[in-house]
């Protein structure tokens, strides 16, 4: 089979577990508890004509499959209703949201891996000394801490002892105006998130990337490489590298969830105005449409990394069988 | 001329339980253009010896005495840089035990022959190099084609025969196969047997075959050394040793592996009784006393006995050798 067969098939079968997580994110909604007539409701008096708007304009009133593939249809189109909560689009108000957390989640996960994998491969290659311990005791506290409480101490440290930094917020208010300024101003609140992300991940990667280097360095290859008279530093960037390399790619794709789940403790703590912070004041609200856009959003950004992953596994690893 | 001179080597691991003297004052010749073999059991220390040679050893492993003399140079005493640039690969190459897991499993076979090629042959066009290391697998029977493709979709016959086509990248002059063709079939035992012999008398190379079968190096090699427990105890003319064995170890593995040939010596299938000792702590005396038909007083008494003349091709180092059997 070839290549493109191959990668037509991850397609279909994302495709696939698409369906069965958008199925499950309608099921498990019309299970929760409560209706969301009550939850508008609470705290204030509607009229019963006023409900029957509600009902009529949520299409509530309609029978159960008819409301799936009006579901379906919406959420493929990126519609995803009103949130109960402040009434507004619910894709307008993630629209907003998106970027932030997509900046934040990025920048914090892109020098992890830069930092963790470099020093993960020096650790490797000075296995045992001074360097490589440290690196990997500091990497086993960081890995370990709680997300929030590093955002906290960070807060404390960065925003309240030296005061060089916002404790919350994703912009000054009211924002620059000068277009560089506002670069650097929202660079400046992202500091203390993302660097508190950025500890969260880099642990992780210095880790896997040691031993997945220190595994690759016992492999009769590499005595082969050796024994054929490459050097030591291309026996570790190139033949144990190289293999290494598959490893780290399958990571990316399954620490993204675990990154989200950062994220939304990470954006709570310095009240970062993203989806994780969104989530939060949505489960608060028991804001369905919310919620509900909100999972599939997840499930979606989990299946298409996968699919990614896979399609670059093909390239990089010759041994996949299509 | 020998191309190779090994005296009184040890080699030693170092290990959470003790030192583990897996090479333990071993005299070791390869005269050039002849083929010698070392057989033992598994575990005394063959592959130890082997990438000694090369100065390959695992990290808790060195070489504690000894020298190792190749073509007039001391293998020890050279930086590590001269070393790598000039002996390994150029000059002394290696077939690795398991061959399955010796080549890299992301890179194209070809382009793994043509990297050897590239670091000692810095002149050499990429293209050049390409041709060159196909030319490498027709001369091992692999449809030279084949070299844009990756390990995994070769066989087991084929990787080893794509390994012994790399080990010739650099016209070495002398060639290590470590266990060349255990895990094979036996009929993929036997073409990579007769490819190695063809190979050795058309290139004029020295080759060294490890094996803990000893009907493989009855047919592939010149020279014989018997190894045990870190040391070699017998050494000579590959008929003297099958036909005249002198050490009661080396009788016992000729019964365990009885050539083709050799039907009689089916009927008299003798195995050594015991298995061999721990190095972390061998025996006293003579290490192989305890599994010893003839052991005496003596061979648990007295140091392990030197490897001692019989005639012109032929050493042993026991006590009580076995008689003559002619
Ligand atoms: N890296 C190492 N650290 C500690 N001990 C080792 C190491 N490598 C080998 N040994 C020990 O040294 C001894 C000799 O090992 P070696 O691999 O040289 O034997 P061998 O004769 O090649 O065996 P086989 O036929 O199984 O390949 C064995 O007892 C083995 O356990
Ligand atoms: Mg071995």
């Amino acid at each position: 089979m070839s290549l493109k067969r191959y990668i037509l098939k991850r397609i279909l079968y994302s495709l696939v577990l698409l369906f069965f997580a958008l199925t499950l994110n309608f099921v498990i909604f019309r299970m929760a508890p409560g209706n969301p007539i009550q939850v508008v409701a609470s705290g204030m008096r509607l009229e019963p004509e006023m409900v029957e708007r509600l009902i009529e304009l949520w299409g509530l009133q309609e029978p159960l499959h008819i409301q799936f593939i009006r579901y379906l249809k919406s959420t493929l189109t990126w519609d995803f209703g009103y949130s109960y909560n402040s009434l507004e689009p619910v894709s307008r108000e993630i629209g907003e949201r998106l970027g932030n957390t997509l900046l934040l989640m990025g920048v914090s996960l892109f020098f992890a891996i830069i930092f963790g994998t470099v020093f993960g491969i020096y650790a490797a290659y000075k296995r045992g000394s001074l360097f490589d311990l440290t690196s990997v005791t500091i990497s086993l506290f960081s890995y370990a801490l709680p997300t929030f409480w590093m955002g906290l101490l960070l807060i404390y440290v960065g925003g309240y002892v030296f005061g060089q930094f916002p404790l919350a917020g994703t912009m000054s208010r009211p924002p620059p105006i000068d277009p560089i300024l506002k670069v650097f101003d929202k660079a400046w609140h992202l500091f203390l998130p993302s660097l508190t992300l950025f500890l969260f991940q880099y642990g992780f990667w210095l880790l896997m990337m040691r031993s997945t280097l220190l595994e690759a360095l016992h492999e009769d290859y590499i005595t082969t490489a050796r024994a054929k008279g490459v050097p030591e530093r291309d026996v570790l960037f190139k033949h144990a590298f190289r293999n290494a390399m598959l490893p780290l790619v399958t990571n990316v794709a399954l620490q993204i969830p675990g990154l989200l789940n950062g994220a939304i403790l990470t954006e709570t703590v310095f009240s970062w105005r993203g989806l994780g912070l969104y989530t939060w004041s949505a489960i608060q609200f028991t804001d369905y449409p919310v919620l509900q856009a909100l999972f599939y959003i997840f499930a979606l950004v989990t299946i298409v990394c996968n699919l990614i992953v896979d399609i670059v596994y093909g390239y990089i690893d010759p041994r996949i069988q299509f | 001329m020998n191309i190779l001179v090994v005296s009184d080597l040890r080699v030693y691991y170092q290990t959470t339980k003790g030192v583990v003297k897996a090479v333990d004052g071993v005299d070791f010749k390869v005269e050039e253009g002849t083929s010698v073999g070392l057989a033992g059991e598994s575990g005394c220390g063959k592959t130890t010896l082997g990438l000694s040679f090369l100065k390959l050893l695992p990290e808790n492993g060195a070489i504690a005495s000894g020298s190792l003399m190749f073509e007039g140079d001391d293998i020890d005493s050279l930086d590590e840089k001269t070393f790598r640039e000039e002996v390994r690969w150029n000059r002394i190459s290696m077939i690795f035990q398991g061959s399955m897991n010796a080549l890299n499993p992301v890179f194209k076979v070809e382009d793994q022959i043509a990297e050897a090629i590239k670091l000692h042959d810095k002149k050499m066009k990429k293209r050049e190099r390409i041709a060159t290391a196909r030319d490498l697998l027709r001369k091992v029977d692999i449809d030279p084609t084949m070299g844009r493709h990756y390990p995994h979709e070769f066989s087991g016959g084929m990787r080893q025969r794509a390994m012994i086509a790399m080990a010739l990248a650099c016209d070495p002059h002398l060639v290590i196969a470590d266990e060349p063709t255990t895990a094979l079939d036996v009929i993929v035992q036997k073409q990579i047997m007769d490819l190695l012999r063809r190979l050795k008398a058309e290139m004029n190379l020295s080759l060294v075959v490890i094996s803990h079968d000893i009907s493989v190096l009855a047919e592939l090699c010149d020279y014989l050394n018997i190894m045990y427990a870190g040391r070699i105890v017998e050494w000579g003319a590959i008929e003297e040793i099958f036909e005249n064995p002198r050490h009661h170890y080396t009788h016992g593995l000729i019964s365990t592996f009885p050539t083709v040939e050799d039907e009689e010596r089916k009927s008299t299938f003798e195995f050594i009784p015991g298995a061999p000792p721990n190095l972390l702590d061998p025996p006293l005396g003579c290490r192989f006393h305890p599994r010893c038909p003839a052991a005496t007083e003596i061979c648990r008494q007295e140091p392990p006995p030197e490897i001692r003349r019989q005639s012109e091709k032929h050493y042993v180092a026991c006590h009580h050798q076995r008689g003559d059997l002619h």
